[in-house]
């Protein structure tokens, strides 16, 4: 009995809270970002950043905390990309994430391999503590959502950014720039990411490639579950990160397709069956001025 | 009827493959400290420096050109079709399927089952994405990016050790090899490495009949139809609901075909590792993006990627880099080349002064054809 309390109900929880602050903090961030009106699909792109960056700068540095730094820095820096083309070139949301997915995975990687050549990043590195198994980035993930929560729908600025989303004709009417306000969501939305990224490549202390694995798509589908709300998303990336964590232990059946549920949930969502997912009014519009 | 001739449709995508190709040159120098010039000549030998490495760029270029016919269509419906890597998993696994479990089979009935196959389940798996699109409204470009993951996660559960396709006896997460009968047979062999199957005709057959099929047939005229006006289009008596699901089935079986002609023309089995890993769908976003939408402008600009990644294997043999360096560098110029066809604002602003300078204003002059 006491074995079955501490691998199922310790360790489920225990893996839980690895699979799920990542997609917290990117599911976060394309929270921002939709609730400006942009479309972010690229958060996988921005995680793989992160991931990267957290290793080599803490690697250069031998310090996590700048690691981290430099992960939502890396993630900002594409975000800042997907901003420019999307808010100031008006570039089609979807075509401008594909680019930098492509852009991510591919700079990314190529670094890796002329940064840290094909033995990998080494074993010896700076990252934060995880006492009783537990990241001191988990308290973190979760302390974001409470102010991202307190941010969006307590301040003006969060009233400013949800204007922006659902009518930005009207927020710029009432003198709101909303060109202001989404690069100020979409780079958010890349340093949350990025901070996501981190998290998956400092919990095993490595960059590997393909290791964000999916976990951005992932974020973007909580993000839909949630219906663009902090703490339905909090929960519907608990439940993604506790079936990721199911899948990883199960000594019987599969993995793979356990590790399905997330999308098919997605899918289920998004077809009305449980309640329809509705986007933020001017989410993948462009706005002109005039 | 007049016909535009776009002097804008073929200067902004070129002007954007150089721009980012001058990305590329600047990253690498910065990056690597390489000779950006030196490198890029390493890329031009390498796609089509010789016949073996015109076969490379050939081979390269046909799954890809399948999945950018795969965008188009769905473009011309009015569809984003993100989940071409989804679709062309489902054909492959499809593919495999007949390829390892219906023994050995006459002639060349075998590998064309296979492809008709792989059409089907690819397009299945797109069909879907267009019934919940039309049936629920569910936004087609995160069903799909769902469908992609689902698709690979089957297919890992299938190749995964004791899975059901997995070869069994063996510790590999793999398929039992594809009957030779199965595999695409070879036409041209420009060197004793280089084997150019019929993937590549299969790729350009499939840009011919997409090019009739949207320009020529009264489906094409339905697509496009409701890809401009889906609601004059449904009042004048064509269902939506229906054209969108066989757009999105044609889609899905051009990716379908993509990726049944990436495995049975490269591969020996159906491997695990390669699920996950697969790219030709992203890839096709960005052909169809430089094709500007048509057929033949995604055998072009399939080629012009094709030439990349092969040049891209070029820049590695020449500078005995560790494997895939380049590779990744061709995927950041891919990702540059759409981001800059999709701020096409820019280049159109500079394709208007190019054209300017020809004595032409406007940049796009109207022409009976």
């Amino acid at each position: 009995m006491e074995q079955f309390i501490d691998v199922w109900i310790f360790g489920l929880g225990i893996a839980t809270l690895t699979y799920a602050p990542p997609l917290i903090f990117a599911a976060l961030g394309g929270l921002f970002s939709e609730r400006s009106g942009i479309v972010n699909i690229a958060l996988e792109g921005m995680m793989t950043a992160g991931a990267f960056f957290a290793i080599y700068v803490s690697v250069q540095t031998g310090s996590w905390v700048i690691g981290l730094v430099g992960a939502m820095l890396a993630g900002m820096a594409l975000a800042a990309l997907h901003a420019v083309a999307t808010v100031t070139f008006q570039a089609d949301q979807i075509v401008s994430g594909t680019a930098i997915i492509l852009i991510a995975a591919g700079l990314v990687n190529f670094l890796n391999l002329t940064l840290f050549g094909a033995e990998g990043s080494p074993a010896e590195l700076s990252t934060p503590p995880k006492p009783g198994g537990v990241s001191l980035l988990v308290p973190l993930a979760l302390a974001l959502v409470a102010l991202t929560a307190f941010v969006v729908f307590k301040t003006p600025f969060g009233l400013r950014l949800r204007s922006v989303g659902e009518h930005p004709r009207a927020a710029d009417t009432v003198g709101i720039n909303v060109y202001r306000m989404r690069y100020i969501a979409v780079i958010i939305s890349g340093a949350l990411a990025g901070l996501g990224g981190a998290f998956i490549s400092f919990n095993v202390s490595s960059y590997t490639e393909n290791m964000v694995a999916g976990n951005g798509f992932i974020a973007l589908a909580a993000l839909i579950v949630g219906k663009w709300k902090p703490v339905p998303v909090l929960f519907a990336c608990l439940l993604f990160g506790f079936s990721q964590g199911l899948a990883s232990r199960l000594p019987f059946g599969s993995p793979e397709l356990l590790n399905s549920i997330p999308y098919i949930i997605t899918l289920v969502a998004l077809a009305g069956f449980v309640g329809k997912s509705v986007a933020p009014a001017a989410v993948g519009k462009p706005y002109v001025k005039h | 009827m007049t016909r535009r001739i776009n002097a804008e449709a073929i200067l902004v995508p070129f002007l954007a493959v150089i721009a980012a190709m001058a990305v590329g040159m600047v990253l690498t120098y910065l990056v690597t400290g390489w000779d950006p010039f030196a490198a890029y000549g390493s890329l031009i030998r390498g796609a089509v420096g010789s016949p073996s490495a015109i076969g490379a760029t050939m081979l390269r270029s046909a799954p890809i050109i399948l999945t950018g016919l795969s965008v188009m269509v769905a473009f011309r419906a009015g569809l984003f079709n993100i989940g071409g890597n989804g679709q062309a998993i489902m054909g492959l696994i499809l593919a495999g399927v007949v390829g390892i479990k219906l023994g050995s089979l006459p002639g060349a009935s075998h590998w064309i089952v296979a492809l008709v196959g792989a059409a089907i389940a690819g397009g299945l798996w797109g069909a879907l994405a267009g019934f919940l699109k039309v049936a629920r409204g569910a936004h087609e470009v995160v069903v799909t990016i769902m469908l992609n993951y689902i698709a690979i996660r089957f297919g890992e559960y299938l190749l995964g050790l004791g899975g059901p396709l997995q070869e069994k006896g063996s510790s590999i997460p793999a398929s039992k090899s594809f009957e030779t009968s199965a595999q695409l047979p070879v036409f041209w062999r420009p060197d004793p490495f280089t084997e150019v199957h019929v993937g590549v005709l299969v790729a350009l057959l499939a840009a011919g009949f997409a090019w009739f099929l949207i320009g020529r047939t009264a489906l094409g005229y339905q697509i496009r139809a409701v890809g401009l006006q889906p609601d004059a289009a449904e009042y004048g008596g064509m269902s939506v609901t229906k054209i969108t699901v066989i757009a999105m089935f044609i889609a899905g079986a051009f990716a379908g075909l993509g990726g049944a002609v990436a495995t049975l023309g490269e591969l020996e089995r159906l491997q695990k590792s390669e699920l996950a890993v697969i790219q030709i769908g992203f890839a096709g976003i960005a052909v169809s993006l430089l094709g500007r939408n048509t057929a033949f402008g995604c055998l072009f600009a399939g080629l012009l990627m094709g030439a990349l990644d092969s040049g891209a294997v070029g820049i590695q043999n020449d500078n005995t880099l560790p494997s895939g360096v380049a590779t990744k560098l061709i995927g950041v110029i891919q990702g540059v080349i759409v981001l800059f066809v999709g701020i096409d604002l820019v280049f159109r602003r500079l394709s208007n002064r190019i054209v300017g300078v020809f004595g032409e204003r406007g940049g796009s002059g109207m022409v009976k054809s």
